[in-house]
């Protein structure tokens, strides 16, 4: 049986189901202490005095450390650009820039006594000046966000593809656009959290963490630029990771301050998160505010397309400008935009910093380019369905150029794609004629339906490299090790399906081992949609290799060409001759060497084992069609989302219901940005939203039973034609949730920023009113 | 008021069928702290610590509650199940968790522990649900990775299960 392509349970899950899981806040380690912050609740404040002296008369607290005892700079940018000026943020820095930002660490026997501690640190602060909102920042008048800075401005992205302008002022149809998406949490479920401690072994230093991490190998990285020594020094391993999202993406002062207080403790040192950290502390995305115009033909065909916007990044650039970057090379999207300029401002703020979440700039850019056409086909009377196949690129297009850079500077080529299909799909599977129908009846009620569509795609499996070393062990069984990490993706089991169809074995004989620094040199980590893409082809690559290896050396033990060689069932033989058959038990045991002193004869090198990395030379591009029904209750706003459908390209599938469950969970968070949930600051740059009960997740209830379809176009950049999934769901969903919602209020122009809430809906019905009653 | 921090309380809790003692801890340690870091029962996870999130649901008393804002020493007397006890440890899983095993009803598995306790509570109560109906239970958990849909498709068809069988 081939197991690429089935529907098979996934190996982790007994153990959760029981309980039996081992996430960051389950360990525990001889001498461990605890650790928690103190954070500024000022947004931009200068340090004046921290008094620690009743702190540390709190029964359990064994050390406090501030600003003064930490003698580390700004952490390294993690992804330059150009016209990036970075500021990373500064560990126990003496001018906080952002409510929650920590200016001291205390440390106890306990987490109830390492609070206890928290609360009675003194720390006089100076207040200063704070920006909050983009608008803000980038007045004349804005006080600096930093100090040293005169400017707020962070970088500024300019795309360009032909005339735009000069092609938009003559175009016979021009549709206009303004839309402010609110900033979102990424909010795993578990929180972020560490634990650190360091050992002497044979003289040197070693420092062993467990994180709750998307990029162990970069942790070590950092880590051993921060700390002076060698990366084969440190052991950052993952244990089970309860989501992340981007959350657990960046490196954080927290990630440092964790590692270098066990260092000063010489025990380990164990930190979780609470809720409200989170919200106020790690990474939010989404916020930006576009106005963008579309140039058409009066048949609907788009000439031009001009974007500028205006990106936050917060107090810092915990990810460089990746997000506005991926939005600007993202808003023509699968449609064919012939003149297309972009020109992005990021600004800091006050305010918690921003870095990728699940979609990465991606939701805004499909947004901007679904709207303009849902405008577009108000004014032309076109049938939605109708503009956007007029638009598309054609499969017979690919490779198709967009004429744009990629983020390195490179022409951005999409790979493959058959986007009519999607389309084609998405009409049929959605009951797209149906659902007009049904809405006929009840526009004119107080329960209006509405039908949005929208197309979005997605640059996936991203370098620059995953590595794979595959091993037969001496008990025959198969373990992959690679550089990923999984946050619940459920790579235990897809990897481990690729790579017992190479040795036609039972999945249950592959183990993969992941999310730890020691079981392979070098990797990057699990984000980006890109585990599936670059992991799985380096196990594909490297199983091969073993494959090779595995058919050398039993031919020379069979004395048979390895032509002649069957793999089956655990074991090698020659084709015909079932009883000349070596197991892999007997082949890794004959590998792995005679005994010690004598000579090693065979013509392979020792080991039932290699290597292989993955370098992809270019993103491959996946695909979505959504189609989103609402129903609006004009009395109080409310909106239910009746009818969900979405059909996605992710290349060849390894798993389908790991695919599902992967779109299910992206369009849920791309329902959550559409109609719930937003972090919300007041002029002061505090948190508004500082609980779950202020920021809204959407539950089950919120979620509609979701219909999810699949094309597949196989990427012609990876050898097994992988496309990546993780983010996809969240991309074109608030855009055909927005579109839904017009639909059914039947209203042009109106929803201008997100989320949309039941007050946005009220607020709307209660303008549109005061607008006829003026007309 | 001053609070004595020094001060400590024994205690015993009845879990899982099980009589464990509490002994010598602060009398402000919550249930969740309890199971998780003195009786090792980390199966229970803490999401939010304020009652918002679900992922700390245990059973007690056959009810489901917050074990993030319950104090251990509140808990004395009370029949307590963690998902530690739904299925024996080497024993096959209850029909709850193998079918949220067969739908992918579980992805992080953060969530999933709340989503079986009080999962197996509106089961009992509700031995032939509606899909509305599971989704109004499951609202008060929080779930980011699955969308909720295969959650709600094994609760189904673990009802379903329940229903052949007793038939």
């Amino acid at each position: 049986m081939q197991y690429v392509g089935q529907r098979i349970r996934r190996q982790r899950d007994e153990r959760i189901l029981r309980g039996q899981g081992e996430y960051i806040g389950d360990i525990q380690k001889p001498g461990m202490v605890h650790l928690a912050f103190v954070r500024s609740p000022y947004a931009h404040a200068r340090i004046i005095d921290i008094d620690t002296n009743a702190c540390r008369r709190i029964p359990g607290v064994i050390a406090v450390f501030t600003g003064e005892d930490v003698t580390c700079g700004p952490l390294p940018l993690l992804f330059p650009y150009p016209s990036l000026e970075a500021v990373t943020q500064t560990p126990l820095s003496r001018e906080v820039h952002h409510v929650g930002e920590p200016v001291a660490v205390v440390v106890a026997l306990t987490r109830y006594q390492a609070e206890d501690g928290v609360a009675a640190v003194q720390v006089q602060y100076d207040p200063l000046a704070a920006v909050v909102g983009m608008g803000q920042a980038l007045e004349l008048t804005a006080p600096p966000v930093h100090s040293h800075r005169t400017s707020n401005r962070a970088a500024t992205i300019v795309q360009c593809v032909g005339t735009a302008q000069a092609v938009m002022d003559e175009a016979p149809v021009v549709v206009e656009l303004e839309m402010a998406m609110g900033r979102v949490s990424c909010l795993p479920m578990e929180t972020r959290g560490l634990l650190a401690q360091w050992q002497v072994f044979h003289g040197q230093e070693i420092l062993q963490v467990y994180a709750a991490t998307q990029t162990p190998h970069m942790m070590q990285r950092l880590y051993a630029q921060l700390f002076n020594i060698s990366e084969q020094q440190i052991r950052v391993q993952a244990p089970d990771v309860g989501g992340a999202f981007g959350a657990k993406e960046p490196f954080y002062v927290e990630d440092f301050l964790v590692a270098w207080v066990a260092r000063q403790m010489g025990r380990p040192v164990l930190w979780i998160e609470d809720r409200a950290e989170h919200l106020m502390t790690a990474v939010h995305e989404r916020a930006q505010h576009h106005k963008a115009a579309m140039g058409l033909t009066r048949d609907g065909k788009i000439l031009s397309v001009v974007d500028q916007f205006v990106a936050d990044t917060g107090a810092y650039v915990p990810w460089g400008v990746i997000v506005p970057i991926i939005t600007s090379t993202l808003i023509p999207g699968p449609y064919k935009v012939p003149h297309y300029r972009c020109d992005g401002t990021v600004v800091y703020t006050n305010t918690t910093p921003l870095a990728p979440y699940r979609g990465a700039g991606r939701p805004q850019a499909a947004l901007v380019i679904n709207r303009l056409l849902d405008k577009a086909a108000a004014q032309l009377n076109l049938d939605p369905f109708t503009i956007r196949r007029r638009n598309l690129i054609m499969p017979e297009e690919f490779p198709y150029d967009t004429g744009l850079l990629s983020r390195e500077g490179t022409p951005m080529v999409l790979d493959s794609g058959n986007y009519p299909a999607l389309m084609e799909t998405l009409e049929q599977a959605g009951e797209y004629h149906g659902w007009r129908e049904r809405q006929r009846t009840t526009l004119s009620t107080a329960h209006p339906i509405g039908i949005g569509i929208a197309v979005g795609i997605e640059n996936t499996g991203m370098g620059p490299h995953e590595g794979a070393t595959v091993t037969i062990g001496l008990d025959g069984n198969i373990t992959v090790a690679t550089g990923a990490a999984s946050q619940g993706q459920g790579h235990e089991t897809t990897l481990a399906q690729i790579a017992a169809d190479i040795f036609h074995v039972s999945v249950d004989q592959v183990h993969i081992v992941e999310g730890d620094t020691a079981a392979i040199a070098y990797g990057t980590g699990t984000f980006a949609s890109r585990t599936a893409v670059v992991a799985g082809s380096a196990v594909q690559l490297a199983g091969e290799m073993l494959q090779q290896k595995l058919l050398r050396l039993a031919g020379h033990l069979l004395e048979a060409h390895p032509d002649d060689l069957v793999v089956a069932g655990g074991s090698v033989s020659v084709r015909g001759v079932p009883t000349r058959s070596l197991t892999f038990k007997d082949l890794a045991l004959r590998a792995s060497g005679p005994f010690p002193g004598s000579t090693f004869t065979l013509p392979v090198e020792p080991g039932l084992s290699a290597s292989a990395f993955f370098t992809p030379s270019g993103a491959t591009y996946a695909a979505g069609a959504h189609m989103a029904v609402v129903q609006i209750d004009r009395e109080t706003g409310q909106i239910r989302v009746i009818g969900y459908t979405a059909v996605h390209d992710s290349g060849t599938l390894i798993n389908p219901q790991i695919v599902d469950g992967q779109l299910h969970g992206g369009i849920a968070a791309g329902l959550g940005t559409a109609l719930l949930e937003e972090m919300v600051f007041d002029e002061q740059g505090q948190v508004v939203t500082g609980t779950l009960m202020d920021y809204l997740v959407p539950t089950a209830v919120d979620v509609p039973d979701l219909t999810v379809c699949h094309l597949s176009t196989p990427s012609p950049l990876n050898p097994l034609g992988i496309k990546g999934v993780g983010e996809s769901g969240a991309i074109a969903s608030p855009a055909a949730l927005l579109a839904a919602i017009e639909d059914a209020l039947r209203m042009t122009p109106v929803v201008e920023s997100l989320p949309v809430r039941p007050m946005t809906v009220r607020h709307l019905l209660t303008e549109s009113r005061k607008g006829e009653e003026f007309a | 008021m001053e609070i004595d921090l020094k001060e400590r309380v024994s205690y015993t809790l009845q879990i899982n069928d099980r009589t464990y003692a509490v002994e010598d801890v602060e009398p402000r340690l919550l249930l969740a702290d309890v199971l998780r870091d003195f009786l090792g029962l980390t199966g229970t996870h803490l999401g939010c610590e304020h009652g918002a999130c679900g992922a700390c649901t245990v059973l007690a008393d056959g009810r489901p509650i917050r074990s993030c804002l319950t104090l251990g020493v509140g808990a004395k007397g009370l029949a307590l199940q963690t998902v530690e006890g739904l299925a024996p440890n080497d024993g096959p899983l209850s029909r709850l968790q193998d079918a949220f095993w067969e739908e992918h009803g579980l992805q992080c598995g953060f969530c999933t522990s709340g989503m079986l306790m009080t999962a197996t509570f509106f089961l009992r109560e509700h031995p032939k649900p509606s899909r509305k109906e599971i989704r109004e239970a499951l609202s008060g958990n929080l779930c980011r990775c699955t969308g909720y849909q295969n959650i709600v498709n094994a609760i189904e068809r673990s009802a379903q299960d329940l229903g052949e069988n007793y038939s």
